[in-house]
């Protein structure tokens, strides 16, 4: 007894001084809060919000096609409703909802204290939630978008789209994107870099290898669409053609910008969801996944897959018939990993104990919905089918059964289950059986019928219908039956809502799991782990039991808290082994500020008062570098670790910086690469594509640029090398001069842009030609930004022999731009004279 | 540099073999020579150095598969049509080189020709070592030879085009090479900018209103083209993608037995706790 209190009472202590160090801070501090779990329930419940909205509009819609010939919402309110359904359920509930659990999630899996870049992750929360307030805001203001969720040109140009409406679609999801791209870089450096000891890539539980390879796909998906709105929103505003024939430009572009990205988001949204079932099927089947390796291999085959098959998405807009047939094809090849997954989970079921809980009942809904999703979707690949039902509700029914199947029901069934870790109580089982049956049946009331009604030739996006052609029973079972799904709906949220005040308590790990979040608290302490264990296996809490007590009793690694520093471990992305410690910084304003900023920014381009804007632009610069400067103040605070220990992260050349900046390269090497296709394939695609005789850019001027660039490139190398071998005498003077010679080349390039006949308002040459210029610039501005500050931090003392972390960041920079800068040398100055056709 | 090359460009001269038919065959029993000489010396040295019958057999079927593809270019029948001549440099890039690879040839060829060979190929090895740089090569010599004017130039003069083929034979080969026989993480990202690049090229040549090249039977001739470079040839990078995958995961697994999982409840015992 005597031994029982002693460890409860070291226990409570050390609580308690790790609170001191993560508690967060009540009141409008609350804003400052960088938690990775409150940032993700932040996520979590503001997609939700959105989804009732979106939920909302459709009732909307479905009240309206009830029976033929209502006018209860006249046409121009119908356009706004479906396309803001569409991006509400897209852009503002899916993936952030998603991306939020994961934040939640994830480093609690994985055996760390908080994501690598907490700062980064409030930052993304913040964008996502000014974004679709001011997307939102549209809807209020009675001048929402209203062409589409997928904003086809020429449909959205100025001409046909006068006001507004497109802006805030193209600003506002801009921004949400960003926010989406920002965590997709965290998610992916935390999964590689902050596992807990000797946790290798494949004792990884599966829904980290789901995230890992969704975050990826957003990095290298989103860049395509963030670069078609900006491209649409330059046309729009500045006059810049891109998407207008008559000046060279082709609106097919924007589809294929569009569907690049679109295709990935399918499966971004999918994965997630898929990783939710493959963590639930096991724990309720009381049997370890069948096929760990090749559902792991099957993940990474979809994600290389699905950049490849958009055109898929484009059967009816004239491209070549031949063309047609090979998508066909390829589109089959999806069925392959899709099946790997599908047989094994069927498998686990199948050798396993299972257990029916509320969880287990919407993961049998999504096998069922999912299946049929599929299976239609087999049936839209095939050519003359996808053309007979094209804009049809055939079409609407089929992705609803994708969406609501591939990504609702299992995140659902994902609720349910870690519902107990977020508030510590369970659920009721038999409100939630009610909501699941009134859901499941509503659904499939709603969308089986709708295939009908797409057969019977029902186009979508019309407002209305005439009585007679055979379409108002369809319709009215659609209406009712969508009424019936939301209130199983309000069913479930009802239970959410009626749990936290009347849930039995859960104690801990109440579903006898096997993954590491359930040894935390629940609900969990803002430090997750008071030590962070070894885990060199698959199944933690299965092979360890008394795990929680022994991580909470701190014996295990890192349970130190005296030095006052947020820490958790930094491990080899392959084996796990320990590499650093990784210092965390702690509760800022600046994430919420810098959004705000961008906001403001935001709005000023929506009001188009650029002034403003200006105003915005150096404001949030200012910010951002002034972020970047305070962040590395913990240089400043003991840098002292127990004896034994690895090294603090600024102390080694390889840290977590690194790998953010190199992911960060990858999502905007995939924006260039979206550049160069825009710039090849208006080219020779275009119809009325007009080059001019002479180039535009003298090659000269360049070229000396280009040198200068280089030069500066090689000098920052030689000096990362330099510290490497441990000398950094006159580091602050080198600095300057690489900073002094990037100077010097960007005057040099502007000089040369400014002497060249570009007009980019008349032709897509010159427009894409100036973006690619725009581009170049920016980065090599900022690139002299950087090195430059840096250089005044080797004059304060923040970097230097012993910290020399920051300017190994700075060094895939200047790569980056370099590579840029000659890739585009090739492209705009040497390509024409090679690309003549016979 | 590039206008001198693009004035070599005779499009009068497009057919080059109806002009000059004896320096196309010479050119193209070079071409097949030089496999065949490989395939030689591999003999020879794989009398020093046994293989195993696997990389015996695939050394013999790429050996086979190189000179029948490089024979293939004499007569001229490949020059009537682009499509006949992606699939030739279809067969390079993504069967023949990593079939060269994966047979991993060199010990035996490095037997014959000993010490000055291994000189010779340390640089290379080195290069190989970086799956990212090498892929960006890879991608460069591809974009290259495909640009419609060195493309014309190829066709234009037989032994332009034996370069072409030689250097996509050495930029794939040393592209599998840093792949296939590396077991790190960054090949994933080698294999999709390969993917993405070689799949960029086959949606221009796919969407492309206008003829480039001069070996054209009609625009569906070059959408063709396209689409095998970009449809069964991103297939293999797939494949390549897949198989790396499996076997990094080899390497990096202490694997504990799965089905013997110690602390695993029963199922009465979360009856129970709930």
């Amino acid at each position: 007894m005597n031994t029982n209190n002693e460890t409860r009472k070291t226990r409570d202590a050390l609580h308690d001084e790790f609170l001191k160090v993560w508690g967060n801070p009540r009141g409008w501090h609350a804003l400052t809060i960088v938690n990775h779990t409150t940032v993700g329930i932040r996520f979590m419940v503001t997609g939700g919000i959105f989804f009732l909205i979106g939920g909302l509009l459709a009732m909307l819609m479905r009240t309206q096609l009830a029976l033929p010939e209502q006018d209860i919402i006249e046409p121009k309110l119908y356009d706004q409703l479906f396309t803001m359904h569409g991006t509400v359920m897209m852009f503002l509930f899916a993936v952030p909802v998603l991306e939020g659990l994961a934040m939640y999630l994830i480093p609690k899996m994985i055996g760390a204290r908080d994501l690598v870049f907490p700062r980064l992750s409030a930052f993304g929360y913040w964008c996502y939630l000014f974004g679709s307030l001011i997307l939102m805001s549209s809807l209020v203001l009675g001048i929402a978008p209203a062409g589409g969720w997928f904003m086809y040109t020429p449909l959205t140009n100025n001409v046909y789209s006068p006001g507004p409406n497109v802006d805030f679609w193209l600003l506002g999801v801009t921004f949400i994107e960003i926010s989406a791209v920002s965590a997709g870089i965290e998610l992916t450096v935390s999964i590689l870099r902050t596992r807990t000891s000797g946790m290798a890539l494949l004792h990884m539980p599966l829904f980290c290898w789901y995230i890992l390879v969704m975050a990826l796909m957003i990095v290298f998906g989103f860049p395509p669409l963030i670069l078609g709105s900006i491209l649409l929103e330059l046309e729009r505003a500045v006059g810049m053609p891109f998407f207008d024939v008559a000046r060279g430009g082709d609106p097919i572009l924007w589809q294929h910008l569009f569907w690049l990205f679109g295709h990935p988001e399918v499966y971004i949204i999918f994965l997630p969801a898929a990783g939710i079932v493959s963590t639930l099927l096991p724990v309720f089947s009381r049997q370890p996944i069948v096929g760990y390796r090749w559902i792991v291999l099957a993940i990474i085959s979809t994600g290389f897959i699905s950049f490849g098959l958009w055109v898929h998405h484009m059967f009816t807009v004239g491209i070549p018939q031949l063309a047609q047939a090979f998508f066909s094809m390829a589109s089959m090849l999806v069925a392959i990993p899709t099946g790997i997954q599908l047989f094994a989970w069927l498998a686990t079921l199948w050798t396993g104990r299972p257990v029916y809980h509320v969880p287990m009942l919407w993961l049998v809904g999504f096998l069922f919905i999912f299946m049929i999703g599929g299976l239609t979707g087999v049936m839209l690949a095939l050519v003359p089918f996808n053309w007979q039902v094209h804009d049809t509700h055939f079409v609407v029914a089929h992705l609803h059964y994708v969406m609501v199947g591939g990504m609702l029901f299992p995140l659902l069934a994902g609720l349910y289950y870690w519902l107990p870790h977020f508030s510590g109580r369970m659920p009721s089982d038999k409100l939630a059986r009610w909501g699941f049956w009134l859901t499941f049946v509503g659904f499939n009331t709603t969308f089986l019928v709708m295939h009908l009604t797409g057969f019977l030739g029902m186009p979508r996006r019309v407002y209305t219908y005439q009585a007679g052609m055979g379409w108002e029973l369809p319709n009215s079972v659609s209406s009712v039956g969508g009424f019936i799904m939301a209130m199983g709906i309000a069913m479930v949220l009802l239970d959410i809502v009626l749990h936290f005040r009347f849930g039995r308590p859960a104690g801990s790990n109440p579903w006898g799991a096997d993954t590491l979040e359930w040894a935390t608290d629940t609900p969990p302490q803002p430090y997750n782990f008071i030590s962070l264990p070894d885990c060199p296996m698959r199944h933690p809490m299965w092979d360890q039991p008394d795990l929680q007590t022994t991580i909470a009793e701190g014996h295990h690694g890192l349970s130190e808290i005296d030095h006052g520093r947020r820490e958790t471990w930094g491990s080899d992305p392959v084996s796990g082994a320990i590499r650093e410690i990784i210092h965390l910084p702690g509760n800022s304003w600046l994430p919420f500020y810098s959004a705000l900023a961008l906001s403001v920014l935001c709005i000023s381009l929506l009001t188009r008062t650029y002034s403003m804007a200006l105003i915005a632009v150096v404001a949030s610069l200012l910010l951002l570098l002034s972020w970047s400067w305070k962040n590395c103040v913990y240089l400043e605070a003991d840098s002292a670790v127990k004896p034994g220990y690895p090294p603090l992260h600024s102390r080694t050349f390889n840290g977590p910086g690194l790998w953010g900046m190199v992911v960060t390269l990858l999502a905007d090497g995939a924006l260039f690469l979206a550049i160069l296709f825009g710039w090849l394939y208006l080219r020779v695609v275009a119809p009325n594509w007009q080059a001019p005789d002479t180039a535009p850019l003298a090659w000269l001027p360049l070229l000396i640029s280009g040198v200068l660039l280089t030069v500066a490139t090689f000098w920052h190398h030689f000096i990362v090398r330099r510290l490497r071998a441990g000398r950094d005498d006159h580091l602050q003077g080198q600095l300057w001069g690489i900073a002094v010679i990037g100077l010097a080349h960007c005057c040099v390039f502007i000089w040369a842009w400014s002497a060249s006949s570009l007009v980019a308002t008349q032709t897509a040459h010159d427009a894409v030609i100036a973006v690619i210029l725009m581009y170049q610039l920016f980065h090599s501005g900022l690139a002299v930004i950087m090195t430059a500050l840096q250089a005044k931090r080797v004059a304060y003392g923040y970097v230097g022999k012993t910290a020399p972390y920051e300017i190994a960041v700075v060094k895939p920079w200047w790569i980056y731009t370099n590579a840029v800068f000659w890739l585009s040398f090739l492209a705009v100055i040497m390509l024409p004279i090679a690309w003549r056709s016979a | 540099m590039f206008a001198v090359s693009a004035s070599l460009v005779n499009p009068a001269n497009a057919h080059g073999w109806d002009d000059n038919a004896d320096e196309d065959f010479f050119s193209a029993m070079l071409g097949g020579l030089l496999p065949a000489a490989l395939w030689l010396i591999y003999v020879v040295g794989a009398g020093r150095i046994r293989p195993t019958n696997n990389r015996r057999l695939m050394f013999h079927g790429a050996s086979l598969l190189a000179v029948m593809t490089m024979f293939g270019s004499t007569g001229g029948w490949l020059d009537e049509s682009s499509t006949l001549h992606m699939v030739q440099h279809m067969l390079i890039l993504v069967v023949i080189a990593p079939l060269y690879v994966l047979a991993r040839p060199l010990p035996q060829w490095l037997a014959v020709s000993g010490r000055i060979g291994i000189r010779l190929w340390k640089p290379f090895l080195r290069l190989s070592r970086h799956p990212l740089r090498t892929g960006i090569l890879q991608s460069l010599v591809i974009w290259f030879w495909h640009t419609p004017v060195f493309y014309n130039l190829a066709l234009a003069s037989p032994w332009w085009h034996l370069a072409e083929h030689l250097s996509f034979a050495f930029a794939s080969g040393l592209f599998w090479w840093s792949i296939l026989l590396r077991r790190t993480l960054t090949v994933l990202p080698a294999l999709l900018l390969t993917l993405m690049s070689t799949g960029m090229l086959g949606a221009l040549l796919t969407f492309a209103q206008t003829p480039f090249y001069n070996d054209l039977l009609n625009i569906q001739d070059q959408q063709l083209a396209g689409l095998i470079m970009w449809v069964p040839g991103g297939l293999f990078y797939l494949l390549a993608g897949g198989w790396c995958s499996l076997r990094l995961f080899t390497k990096c697994i202490p694997i504990v037995d799965q089905n013997s999982v110690p602390g695993c409840p029963s199922k009465d015992a979360v009856n129970t706790s709930l």
